[in-house]
């Protein structure tokens, strides 16, 4: 078995799901972890998928091109290897949201970077002409302490003129 | 027995609908024990119902004490026949379960709850709660009825992949 990391990009329209997964069944493969977003009207998807064995590289690119022409896609495909995540890790939300202006992605994920806070989700929107709201999920290493993270950002909330919460997501069991 | 394997889904007893206990007996007493204690056996684990562990039965177990999100706290709670009546307001916050290990959601429940049934005497009891307590209880009854946080999620942005501990 061979995994594939596929990513598709372009003009939305109904079909394109279909279309592409249509041949990647065909070809024996199995998708596994999916996220597929529309962005104003540009539709991206990215896919883990298990090819079979004989199914390479080559065999997987020539067969997505009918699709990629089709719907007029950007694709890539990329083969990896699953390797563990670190353990241990506590995970946070970051909302982030104010009057629009560049560089505010850049100082906050510049801020965790140097912390070693992984990002593992983001979303952001830029609505209503200039208000520019960002989600994201990350993941705080179990040495580092979640009020230094939270000091950090809202120092850095302060120097742009947003507003910041930081705020556990741990769940609880039940 | 004291702490019991812990059902994972596709296991079909966490899709059914759990039938009522017709008497709290000595079997009702045992199984309550077994529900608290196996509850008690993994870590963060502040709910528990009894198909999760195997008995199609009316039955729940919950204990927010000393949990940080809990706002109002009733302590180690068993209630037999729960019936859950929703009150005001509603919220979202993110849920675990150990018969869906690979995945949090969040999940929108309702602020206050009023809950009734039956003690492990047999007698009828009933209380108001609210927030973590009132979400470990929704939580608890929905498994009663065979629905899942997967039932509950109003997005896919919602449902979180986690490590398997």
């Amino acid at each position: 078995m061979h995994e594939f990391a596929i990513t598709a990009i372009g003009q939305d329209r109904p079909g394109i799901v279909a279309g592409f997964t249509e041949v990647l069944l065909a070809l024996g493969c199995n998708l596994a972890d999916c996220s597929m977003s529309l962005l104003r009207n540009e539709f991206a998807m990215i896919l883990l998928v298990e090819s079979p064995q004989e199914v390479g590289a080559d065999r997987l690119n020539t067969a997505l091109e009918e699709p990629a022409r089709r719907f007029d896609l950007v694709v890539t495909t990329r083969e990896f290897e699953d390797v563990p995540g670190p353990e241990g890790d506590v995970p946070f939300v970051v909302s982030v949201y104010g009057k629009d202006r560049p560089g505010i992605v850049h100082a906050v994920s510049r801020a965790l970077a140097d912390m070693d806070v992984n990002i593992t989700d983001l979303r952001s929107h830029l609505v209503g002409g200039d208000l520019y709201a960002m989600i994201l999920d990350v993941a705080v290493p179990p040495a580092l302490a979640p009020e230094e993270v939270a000091a950090r950002l809202q120092a850095i909330s302060r120097d742009l003129g947003v507003s910041l919460t930081f705020r556990s997501t741990e769940a609880a069991e039940l | 027995m004291p702490v019991r394997p812990v059902l994972i889904y596709p296991h079909p007893m966490l899709k059914s609908v759990a039938a009522a206990c017709e008497y709290v007996d000595d079997e009702i007493r045992a199984l309550a024990v077994d529900l608290l204690e196996t509850m008690r056996h993994y870590p963060r684990t502040v709910g528990l119902a009894a198909p999760q562990i195997g008995v199609p039965l009316r039955l729940i177990a919950v204990d927010v004490t000393g949990h940080p999100k809990a706002t109002v706290c009733h302590g180690p709670m068993v209630i037999v026949n729960p019936e859950v009546v929703t009150g005001e307001g509603s919220e979202i916050g993110r849920e675990g379960c150990l018969s869906l290990p690979s995945i949090t959601a969040d999940v929108r429940r309702a602020k206050r709850i009023f809950v009734k049934g039956f003690t492990l005497a047999g007698d009828e009891v009933s209380a108001e709660t609210s927030g973590f307590e009132a979400r470990a209880i929704q939580h608890e009854v929905d498994h009663l009825d065979g629905i899942l946080i997967l039932d509950r999620v109003a997005s896919p942005a919602e449902v979180f992949p986690r490590r398997q501990k």
